[in-house]
């Protein structure tokens, strides 16, 4: 049983790890902390659902749309609300990004109800058995594609001229333009890919999670605790982290219950940043 | 090749920059000596597109420069190395130096200014897997100093690239930017220790409380009371 | 005079709010009056922490929810009245909010914030898990007895006034608040934690002391909406929104000022109400929209929210006369001042040089203009610095510094830039720790004592960058190290006067803020500021750097007079003209070892400082560069 709860778990973890490192990385390079974050996961959540119902593609067919178009959404977002705020203080930040997410969600709420969605995936009843533990299909599929989808955003940082220039602004950013990086493209950029991973994590969530207008706010905390218990700038952080707590969340929910696992997960953070104030993988500057 | 005329700055009410001429031409090398709030950065970092002029213009190989954005301004081939060397701490060597051939003018000859960098400073190449915050104070210069120069630079500007660093390797590091100059490469070099300045330009400045008060070869002020007072101690 | 003009506003506001209640009949619009004073109230509330100290929470609702929870389940379980319940409900906020103070406090800004959304989310979660206690999601209710004991009136007037006396209190609080020391300690720490620290603020008391303000004032609140309410959920309780509406209505009205709170939430909430219930029906979430259209708009367009329309005006005219004035005095002193500053900048350097260096080939001459060395031997150790070390990463700033500072006397410390001068300061004035080494302020020690400590014990700081608090004016920059001698704030305001005199601060320009005067006046006013704390020893770090000559000469003047008055100072410079004339003694730092230290004239006779500190001589430097380049 126990196996079976932490396979789950691990699932979980990778989704939670590609849903959470758009915030940690737009935090990273931009130094915004955007607590609309939620809402974009709310809003691909819906885009999945949409596709799905009425074109009646696979919600994993649909990542092919959601994820390009969640990314010039990013963009366009950056372009209009978040560049007039770079360099301003926390409260302008907080203010704008906060807006938006109300924006986002009563705008959701008036759109398409308050009414709680399914997105069906066309294998969502079948289950994978492996010795004792079983695994929804689902589960399998979207921890293959959190995976894949990790490793491409690992690639891009690391291993590409523009990956490296987008690194470089997070680090030193006049130092940066000095060398020719265009900053302002760059925000926009890093903007982009963080909302496009969490587009993609809302998708393959869409078959598991059901979908309401306040689902951001859920995730949302989540996300940030995640970030947070990670050590905010670092990404490795937050991928080890989201694991993390996808272990604690499975595991106060099974010796527990489950209505008490987001107090533990919250204050098993609280734990963390009495030990570490900076977080899991944190570093003094910040 | 560089030329500055009547420029101010301000910053909200106060003026850091009042009325700056300057110019530096083909080949040579040109110094800016001042002590810290002189005025250095501020006019450094004008140049560079970092912060805005109010007044005055900035020519480039004869084309106005001043409100272009500091990429631009990189692409153009006029590269600064800030002070304080400001590197990518977390990244590595190798990857400090790629970065500085980002601009699109840099990145063909990337190869090749790797090369040279490296002939310029060996000790970068053996470090080249070595994460950058973790080198020594004089490698870190010659990192910003080897970024500087990956950016295939038309002129090269260095801010107090003395700063914090032994009197053996500030005049090694000055050699190297001798060499440099050597290849046909003006710089302006901004900095308070008159000692390793004057002998490697031929002419400079002075500037002080935001204003240019002295200019002349480097024999002449070296000759010079106030300098010998203010910046030597003597 | 002046002062009865500014009162009358708030006599209106105030009986205004009084007699509103009696006047509306309508059981709706008397509801909505009295969600007005709460939003208010609780904006004030909110205002006190983020505003004024810049403790930047959006877990506020767990003040009000453990507040509200408190009375309903004393009464459910104990049967204790609401009122007394209220009381016990006061107490236990300030014992969460001291716990959560204490630990989330040490988090940086945003983690903090995120850190208080974070623990209401536990109150929220955890909650109704305590189902057998706490009623589970659809929670406990009061009884239906009348009566003041149990929170519980007939007539809905009597919450609104209630509400309103509560309001009163708390903007009256408010504005109290803000002119004592606790409000100039909270703005100072809110402008600059390092710069407040210095100047004798203990940051994170402080932070708890807004926070706990803050706190009690929102379980009041709670107390009263309980009151009205009659039912406590976790969704009532320990609402997320409510914590998002404080800040919000501050912010739109204009945070940290004390009527912004309130014209944020006079205006705010009736348009929310309105459209809630013009559309809630229909579209659901459509005034939370708009609240997100506002915000937006407000921050982009008017960051310092609706008061600054009638504040900016008046600032801005003020300004602009100040300008003029200034501009006529430059053109009535010269036609063409660029052309005449540069010449007498000219002029003035090559006079003095003339007259201080009689012979420029004697290279390490230096003038001695004033007998140096008062110094008695070891009797007089004011601060007693032994063996201080310091390692950042692989980077040793600080390598077993040992060195006295006497009474009296001026200590120069020199070295080249990047030598560890500012972190043997930032040692002995408690921002870092040091690895080894002890530090002795009068005979006692004071290693690793908080920054506001060492200034308690006399040692007052100069930063080379200059901290100045940007939105207080420079009297009350001042003030800010006066309120480290004094609580009472007239004097603490006689104080600042003084302290400014003393460094020639030109007294017209006491109201002007930082960002309008000139290098030399935010020099000025970083000394008054400490010297208001009456220290007796004095930390400057570069404080010459960025001046004309004749500033520079302004400035040693100041010292000079400062240090006649009996203060001791120490001060890192890189001006070695200034340092030369001014240091009885003199330390070299070189790589963060001392190099060597003695009068000025031994420093500059000592090979191991020509070398190291002006490298080799100029004359064999020039052999080297010039013969290989030439």
């Amino acid at each position: 049983m126990l196996a079976q709860i932490i396979t789950l778990a691990i699932c979980n973890g990778s989704i939670y790890a590609l849903m959470t490192i758009g915030l940690t990385l737009i935090f990273g390079v931009l130094n915004i902390v955007n607590f609309a974050h939620g809402e974009f996961l709310m809003l691909s959540l819906f885009s999945a659902y949409w596709l799905t119902t009425l074109s009646g593609m696979s919600p994993y067919v649909s990542l092919l749309i959601v994820v390009p178009v969640f990314f010039l959404l990013g963009v366009l977002i950056e372009r209009l609300l978040i560049r007039p705020i770079i360099d301003k203080p926390f409260v302008a930040q907080i203010c704008s990004t906060k807006g938006l997410s109300l924006i986002m969600m009563n705008a959701s709420l008036i759109a398409w109800g308050p009414s709680v969605r399914t997105v069906r995936a066309n294998f969502a009843k079948s289950v994978i058995q492996f010795k004792n533990i079983y695994i929804p299909t689902t589960h399998i599929v979207s921890f293959i594609i959190a995976l894949v989808a990790l490793g491409l955003l690992f690639y891009l940082l690391q291993k590409t001229y523009v990956g490296k220039a987008i690194r470089a602004v997070s680090q030193n950013a006049i130092s940066a333009q000095l060398a020719g990086v265009n900053t302002k493209q760059i925000y926009g950029l890093a903007f982009g890919i963080g909302i496009a991973c969490t587009a993609g994590a809302g998708v393959i969530m869409s078959p598991i999670y059901a979908t309401t207008f306040a689902i951001g706010q859920t995730f949302s905390s989540l996300a940030f605790l995640i970030v947070v218990f990670g050590g905010v700038r670092s990404l490795t952080g937050t991928v080890v982290a989201a694991f993390i707590m996808a272990l604690v969340e499975a595991l106060a929910s099974f010796y527990w219950t489950i209505h008490i696992k987001d107090a533990v997960m919250y204050a098993v953070l609280l734990i963390i940043l009495l030990v570490r104030p900076t977080g899991l993988f944190g570093s003094k500057r910040g | 090749m560089l030329q500055i005329t009547e420029v101010d700055i301000y910053y909200g009410d106060v003026q850091a920059i009042k009325e700056v001429d300057l110019n530096v031409g083909e080949n040579e090398i040109v110094f800016l000596l001042g002590s810290n709030g002189g005025g250095k950065s501020s006019l450094l970092r004008a140049i560079s597109g970092i912060v805005p002029i109010q007044n005055g213009q900035i020519l480039f190989k004869n084309e106005r420069i001043d409100g272009l954005t500091p990429w631009d301004i990189a692409e153009l081939g006029l590269i600064q190395v800030p002070e304080n060397r400001q590197l990518f701490p977390l990244m590595t060597v190798l990857e400090n130096l790629q970065l500085g051939a980002y601009s699109r003018r840099a990145r063909g000859r990337k190869e090749k200014e790797l090369e040279l960098v490296f002939e310029l400073f060996p000790i970068l190449k053996e470090r080249a897997n070595q994460v950058a915050g973790t080198l020594s104070g004089g490698e870190q210069q010659m990192l910003a100093l080897g970024r500087g120069l990956m950016s295939a630079p038309s002129l090269l500007m260095l801010d107090e690239p003395s700063f914090g660093l032994a009197p053996k390797v500030t005049y090694m590091l000055f050699d190297a930017i001798a060499a440099i100059s050597r290849q046909g490469i003006p710089i302006l070099v901004a900095e308070q220790n008159v000692n390793v300045v004057l002998p490697l330009a031929k002419r400079g400045y002075v500037i002080e409380t935001g204003q240019i008060v002295l200019e002349g070869t480097s024999k002449e002020l070296t000759n010079n009371d106030h300098v010998r007072q203010a910046y030597l101690g003597m | 005079m002046g002062q009865d003009a500014k009162k009358a506003p708030w006599i209106v506001l105030f009986a205004a709010l009084l007699v509103v209640p009696l006047l509306i009949s309508s059981p709706y619009f008397q509801d909505i009056v009295f969600l007005v004073y709460m939003q208010a109230i609780l904006s004030v509330a909110w205002n006190i922490a983020g505003g004024f100290a810049g403790v930047f929470s959006i877990g506020h609702s767990i003040f009000f929810g453990v507040s509200a929870y408190t009375i309903s389940l004393m009464s459910k379980h104990y049967g204790i009245p609401p009122l007394i319940g209220v009381i016990i409900g006061i107490v236990l906020v300030i014992a969460v909010c001291q716990t959560l103070g204490r630990l989330l406090l040490r988090l940086q800004d945003m983690f903090f914030t995120l850190a208080t959304s974070a623990a209401l989310l536990i109150f929220y979660h955890s909650t109704p898990y305590f189902r057998n206690i706490t009623g589970g999601w659809s929670g406990v209710s009061l009884g239906r007895e009348l009566g003041i004991i149990n929170l519980a009136f007939d007539n809905p007037v009597w919450y609104s006034i209630i509400g309103a006396m509560v309001l009163i209190a708390v903007t009256l609080l408010s504005i109290w608040i803000k002119n004592s020391k606790t409000g100039y300690y909270f703005m100072a720490l809110r402008e600059d934690e390092a710069a407040a620290s210095a100047s004798g603020v203990n940051v994170q008391a402080y932070k708890i002391r807004a926070l706990t303000i803050s706190a009690i004032i929102t379980a009041i609140a709670s107390a009263i909406a309980t009151g009205h309410i009659r039912q406590v959920s976790p969704d009532f309780a320990f609402s997320a929104l409510r914590s998002i509406e404080m800040f919000l209505f501050t912010i739109v009205g204009g945070i940290g000022t004390v009527a912004g709170p309130l014209i944020g939430a006079f205006l705010l909430t009736p348009i929310s109400e309105f459209l809630r219930v013009q559309f809630g029906g229909r579209i659901a979430g459509l005034n939370q929209l708009i609240f997100g259209v506002v915000l937006i708009i407000i921050i982009l367009r008017l960051p310092e929210g609706l008061v600054s329309l009638a504040w900016h005006r008046r600032r801005a005219a003020k300004h602009n006369k100040y300008v003029k004035a200034e501009n006529a005095k430059i053109n009535a002193s010269c036609e063409n001042p660029a052309y005449k500053v540069q010449d007498e900048v000219l002029e003035k350097v090559l006079k003095e040089s003339n007259m201080e260096v009689q012979n420029p080939d004697d290279d390490c001459r230096i003038e001695v203009t004033q007998p140096k060395s008062p110094v008695q031997e070891k009797a007089d150790k004011l601060l007693c610095v032994a063996g201080i070390s310091k390692k950042f990463g692989g980077l040793q700033a600080l390598y077993d510094v040992t060195f006295d500072v006497y009474n009296g006397e001026i200590l120069g410390i020199i070295g080249p830039n990047g030598a560890g001068k500012s972190t043997l300061f930032n040692v002995i004035n408690g921002f870092i720790k040091p690895d080894s080494g002890t530090i002795k302020f009068l005979g006692s020690p004071i290693t690793g004592k908080g920054p506001h400590k060492v200034f308690e014990a006399g040692i007052g700081r100069i930063f080379q960058h200059l901290k100045p608090l940007r939105n207080m004016t420079i009297v009350d920059n001042v003030k800010v190290g006066a309120f480290g001698l004094t609580s009472d704030r007239f004097k603490a305001g006689r104080l600042a006067k003084e302290a400014l005199e003393r460094v020639g601060f030109s007294p017209n320009r006491y109201n002007l803020l930082p960002g309008q005067i000139n290098v030399l006046e935010q020099k000025q006013l970083e000394l008054a500021r400490v010297l208001a704390g009456d220290p007796k020893l004095i930390l400057v770090d570069e404080i010459m750097a960025g001046l004309k000559p004749e500033e520079i000469d302004e400035v040693v003047e100041i010292l000079r007079g400062l240090s006649s008055q009996g203060i001791t100072l120490a001060i890192i410079e890189h001006r070695m003209r200034a340092v030369m004339k001014l240091s009885n003694r003199i330390m070299v730092l070189h790589h963060g070892r001392k190099l060597c230290e003695g009068t000025p004239a031994d420093v500059v006779a000592d090979d191991d400082v020509v070398e190291a500190y002006l490298g080799v001589t100029l004359e064999e430097s020039q052999k080297a560069a010039w013969g290989s380049d030439n």
